[in-house]
């Protein structure tokens, strides 16, 4: 028994191992292919700049400053030079570093989304299970009622009709940005970021409502819970104690997979609210054309999905050994 | 077991989230001054107070050499102080106390005041200017105000004549030196002299200037604090501080407006109504001195045909198609000279074509381009482009031609239009500000001008632009480009439709906008006159 | 295929009243787009005297920013964003069943391949690819189609490949390997027939997707073109007017809710017609 265990815990380590070093040229890949991708679309960053006083000598030195007058192969190169030492270039649009820009918006976007995500997964189980406990009666009709006006709701209409409503009528949230100019308290970020969070999260709510509740009610319908029901288990304590477990592990899937979008960020919802995250960053790179940080952010979305996938299956792997982690 | 893990595991995410949210966002040099907000609430002393202003999107610098966007230039505006100042066509001399020219408009001299001093204490003198200027004509610097000083190729010279006085020398004669002066906003030689490239240097992050109001905190995405410099030359401000938020979406920001959470915006036309039924702002109508056009690709065959070009013209009701793009005739004035009005030697009486669609279709005939197919470019993200183009493609669908649009986003569409052999579309808009001086147009209708989108080639009226640039006598610099004005409406390659105007919503919680002179790019000239009620 | 799936599922459907509504709803839908041209407005004719009325008896919801009749307008939205919305489902089920099926049924490196693509593709932000597809394509309706069709037939494929890795497994599949016959024949005629309840399913939740996606491309400035429109379209012009006319707001936003709602309904009822072991609710 012991040896199995080992042998099993050796393979999960070796076929980890055997993920994280793909990361490296899987990386390598999507930064040549995303590069080509940028560079090859018609299009010239250097024109948002042209101002009616210059001369051509002027609008060439400006191109030659942004390092865009060199062969593509070479601006790769150059690129892929610094990046390795943790340079990812100065933005076209303002001259700051990308990476700093990046790192600034991040706590913005993380916390938008991670709260989202939260949200999501509390009240997504959480009705979920309700849902599957009061199945076919009135509650959980409402409820997959909701669930479905919620996965098909335009989330740019739920924003407007936020807005429209509490912040224009009611006058009890603001409508744009992170915070209150002047106050630095932790309660009015909060204040500020319920209604982007909500109109992220109803969607994800749905999904994983419904998810977790046919996945509960299979469950509750396989041969060991109906054991459990001959020994005189309710129905409540048999879902906490056994089927939960393996009705959750699934979702861990999802949540890695749902990584990247943690980063990149709902760029409508920001753009709507005003909120300083990655997404109008993203937004404004692609417009403006702004190649070092639109190959900054795309290496980030990626990286991080790469290794949400490789989380979600090592989680699996370690969670519930039983479960091959093999494909 | 599991269970319990799990929820303690998004319990934390959450808090920590939103933590992280709150607690961070790296400042960029926080000074240890009040807190803004702190200042008098709502009684009714006439100092202090903070003023919150929307703009559309972070500045893309601090440094006024190199800003090119409204963000950028307003932020400069209110850091750094200008030489000179046009108000209207009022002169106003800030940091300069005179401008004295030579008869052969080649030599100027500029005399600086007497104590003037930077954010941080140092002396303003005449060795900042000359810095700036070399900095600005450096090409390893590539300002993109370069051009305005290099005449006939060659840069102009600034030399230090002593501690207050510059000597500019140029290699042609240059009437409207003056208003390339008006665009410069010195920078500080003793923080800028070293620095390899200064549009990337470190100490753009913290700037020093000179304006009515210091640099207090940017956080990026979300908004500027600048509070009032004590040491500033002139009239200190009123205020204590101004907030530059970004606002990104314009309905969320006339929301925001009602709100209380934004004090001064700009807003679209179509806001208009609503913004003034709501009582909380007065409003703001003036001209912002930008002039849109239809601009008729000269490249393309069938639009080198002036009778095509009027026949277009008449086929359009100028009042509608303003009314279509801007709702009424309130918010844009038709528009006949090429020059915005209160542009030097601006001619009113000019060839007009009135909406006649019997002559229109004439002129087509008698061209040959009846039924013409006309590709339409212009920019999506305009609410005032987009719908007059549709209501241009109905119009001319009446007398018969066929009009493909095609919106662009700002990029594709800069390209395009830059393109001097561009064939893409055959019609496009046009849209310029470029100030009281009627030489600055020029950029936009020499033939082989960068700006000249029409591509309008003619040598006798480019000769016309380059006499009156450097012509000394002025009645006949007025003659030379009242004879522009003649040929552009008759020629009509260019076809004036409005001059726009600017609508500003200022809360009226706060006063002063009128002396504060609202601009359609900075949205106000001069902040210090603005004060809490 | 077989018969007596289809005679659960019609059962299914003429049981659960539910599902027949969705339908009934969708097939208006449908007609209503069809009989767009029966309307007595232009959704294109400028009248600028016009502007923002709300509904009365002639415009029946009134009229937007630019005195067009709403109500042709969202007729002929319908039009396009339905269109749009199957034309582009088509797309990401040929192109995912096509791919999911390969890495399926080859395995072993071809699969390791593709998957790794997927990932690829997928990790690039949406927006991002949505941009640069439409630098490279003519702005038109087909464009659109393309887009969409392109960002959103990978999780379909993921589908796709699961289903046909247990499905080759079976009996059939394995006689007709050793009978000689061509991977591609196998496919197209063991395989692909097989798994059609489930790519069903997921072309029925993806055309979902398709039309949400549609008013994202809006957003970006990428959708259809002026003076067309779409509900995704419509839905952001609205955006400007809330305050003054919520109709132009409410009236795309629901019919997007509406459709897309019906679409995911039936997508599980066509779900749970297919596997009888879920079907005990």
């Amino acid at each position: 028994m012991g040896n199995d265990a080992a042998r099993e815990e050796k393979q999960l380590r070796k076929y980890l191992t055997r993920r994280l070093l793909q990361l490296i040229p899987m990386l390598l890949f999507i930064s040549l292919v995303s590069f080509a991708l940028i560079r090859l679309a018609p299009g010239d960053p250097v024109m948002s700049f042209v101002t009616p006083n210059m001369s051509p000598e002027d609008v060439e030195r400006i191109r030659a400053n942004m390092g865009l007058d060199q062969p593509l192969y070479q601006q790769y190169l150059y690129w892929l030079q610094n990046v390795v030492t943790g340079n990812f270039g100065y933005s076209l649009l303002n001259q700051r570093p990308v990476l700093d820009q990046i790192v600034e918006r991040l706590p913005a976007t993380i916390g938008l989304m991670g709260s989202s995500l939260a949200l999501s997964l509390i009240l997504g189980i959480g009705l979920g299970l309700i849902s599957a406990l009061y199945k076919n009666r009135w509650i959980d009709r409402v409820l997959s009622l909701l669930a479905y006006i919620g996965i098909s709701l335009p989330g740019l209409w739920l924003a407007m009709i936020l807005i429209y409503v509490f912040a224009l009528k009611l006058n009890w949230l603001p409508s744009i940005g992170m915070r209150t100019i002047g106050v630095n308290s932790a309660w009015d970020v909060i204040k500020h970021g319920i209604m982007p969070c909500l109109v992220l999260s109803v969607g994800s709510i749905a999904v994983y409502m419904r998810y977790i509740r046919s996945s509960t009610i299979s469950q509750l319908e396989e041969d060991y819970v109906q054991v459990q029901y001959a020994y005189g288990a309710t129905k409540g304590k048999v879902l906490f104690r056994h089927v939960l477990r393996n009705v959750l592990l699934p979702v861990i899937t999802i949540l890695g997979l749902s990584l990247p979008e943690v980063i990149t960020g709902a760029f409508i919802v920001e753009s709507i609210f005003s909120w300083p995250g990655m997404g109008s960053l993203g937004i404004n790179a692609v417009f403006g054309l702004d190649y070092p940080m639109i190959m900054g952010i795309t290496m980030m979305s990626s990286f991080l999905l790469i290794v949400g996938n490789l989380l979600a299956d090592a989680l699996y792997g370690v969670v519930d050994p039983r479960i091959k982690a093999m494909r | 077991m599991l269970r319990k893990r799990i929820s303690w595991v998004i319990a934390l995410l959450l808090v920590v989230s939103l933590l992280a949210a709150a607690c961070s966002s790296k400042q960029t040099e926080p000074s240890a001054t009040a807190d803004p907000s702190s200042a008098t609430s709502g009684s009714s002393s006439v100092q202090g107070g903070n003023l919150i202003v929307a703009i559309k999107d972070d500045p893309k610098t601090f440094n006024p050499i190199y800003a090119g966007d409204s963000m950028s230039l307003t932020l400069g505006n209110v850091l750094f102080a200008p030489l000179i100042r046009m108000n209207g066509d009022k002169k106003e001399f800030v940091l300069a106390e005179s401008l004295t020219a030579s008869d052969d408009l080649k030599t100027f001299t500029l005399k600086l005041r007497e104590g003037l001093a930077w954010h941080d204490g140092q002396p303003l003198t005449a060795d900042d200017v000359v810095f700036t200027f070399n900095s600005l004509l450096d090409e390893k610097q590539h300002s993109y105000f370069r051009g305005s000083f290099v005449f006939e190729g060659t840069p102009m010279q600034v030399t230090k004549v002593d501690e207050s006085t510059v000597q500019f020398v140029l290699s042609a004669a240059s009437a409207a030196f003056e208003s390339s002066l008006v665009q410069i906003y010195p920078i500080p030689k003793h923080i800028f002299e070293g620095e390899a490239d200064l549009e990337k240097s470190e100490k753009n992050y913290s700037p020093v200037g000179s304006g009515p109001f210091k640099f207090k905190e940017y956080r990026a995405g979300e908004y500027v604090i600048v509070e009032r410099s004590d040491t500033y030359f002139s009239d200190k401000a009123k205020l204590d501080s101004i907030t530059f938020r970004i606002a990104k979406d314009n309905s969320s920001a006339v929301l925001a407006l009602q709100n209380g959470e934004l004090n001064v915006l700009r807003i679209e036309p179509q806001n208009y109504n609503k913004v003034k039924e709501s009582g909380k702002s007065e409003i703001a109508l003036f001209p912002s001195g930008a002039v849109t056009t239809i601009v008729f690709n000269q490249n393309i065959d069938v639009m080198k045909k002036q009778e095509v070009r009027q026949a277009i013209v008449h086929a359009l009701n100028k009042e509608e198609l303003i009314q279509a793009g801007f709702t009424s005739t309130e918010f844009a004035e038709p528009a006949s000279s090429i020059f915005s009005p209160g542009t030097l030697h601006l001619k009113t009486d000019l060839k007009s074509y009135e909406y006649d669609q019997n002559k229109a279709k004439e002129l087509l005939k008698a061209a040959g381009a009846e039924g013409l197919k006309i590709r339409y470019a212009y920019f999506n993200a305009s609410t005032p482009e987009t719908n007059m183009a549709l209501y241009l493609q109905q119009k001319l669908q009446e007398v018969g031609l066929q009009v493909e649009l095609i919106p662009l986003d700002a990029a594709a569409l800069n390209k395009k239009a830059l393109n001097k052999d561009n064939t893409d579309y055959d019609m496009s808009f046009g849209g310029y500000n470029m100030g009281f001086e009627p030489d600055a147009y020029k950029v936009l209708y020499l033939g082989d001008a960068a700006y000249n989108f029409s591509h309008y080639k003619n040598a006798e009226f480019d000769q016309w632009w380059l006499q009156a640039a450097v012509e000394t006598d002025e009645a006949k610099r007025a003659k030379l480009y009242e004879q522009i004005q003649d040929l552009s409406a008759d020629e009509v390659t260019t076809y004036p439709i409005a001059y726009g105007k600017s609508i500003l919503a200022v809360d009226k919680q706060f006063g002063g906008a009128d002396e504060a002179g609202a601009d359609a790019v900075t949205v106000f000239d001069d902040f210090t006159k603005i004060y809490k009620k | 295929m077989n018969r007596m799936r289809w005679k659960l599922l019609s059962a299914q459907l003429l049981e659960r009243k539910s599902a027949l509504i969705a339908l009934i709803v969708l097939g208006l839908l449908g007609l209503a787009a069809l009989a767009a041209p029966f309307v007595p407005f232009d959704p294109n004719k400028i009248n600028l005297g016009e502007r923002l009325f709300p509904p009365d008896s002639r415009h029946w919801l009134g009229t937007d920013d630019n005195g067009r009749d709403y109500f042709a307008r969202a007729l002929y939205g319908a039009r396009v964003s339905l269109s749009v919305g199957v034309l582009a489902m088509i797309v990401s089920v040929v192109i995912g069943t096509t791919v999911g099926a390969i890495s399926g049924y080859f395995g072993g490196r071809t699969d390791s391949l593709i998957m790794r693509s997927i990932d690829i593709l997928m990790s690039i932000p949406s927006f991002f690819l949505m941009l640069i597809l439409n630098a490279y394509l003519k702005p038109n309706i087909f464009t659109i189609v393309l887009i969409i069709g392109l960002l959103s037939w990978m999780s379909l494929s993921r589908i796709v490949r699961a289903e046909t890795i247990s499905v080759k497994e079976r009996e059939y599949v394995l006689h007709a390997k050793v009978s000689g016959q061509s991977p591609l024949r196998i496919i197209v005629r063991h395989i692909i027939p097989s798994i059609v309840p489930t790519i069903i399913v997921a072309a029925t939740v993806n055309v979902a997707g398709v039309i949400m996606m549609e008013s994202a491309l809006s957003f970006l400035g990428l959708g259809i073109r002026p003076p067309h429109a779409s509900w995704g379209s419509m839905l952001n012009t609205a955006k400007g007017y809330i305050g003054e006319n919520p109709i132009m707001a409410l009236v795309p936003g629901m019919l997007i809710l509406t459709t897309v709602l019906c679409f995911n309904y039936l997508g599980d009822v066509f779900r749970a017609a297919f596997e009888p072991k879920t079907n005990r609710r």
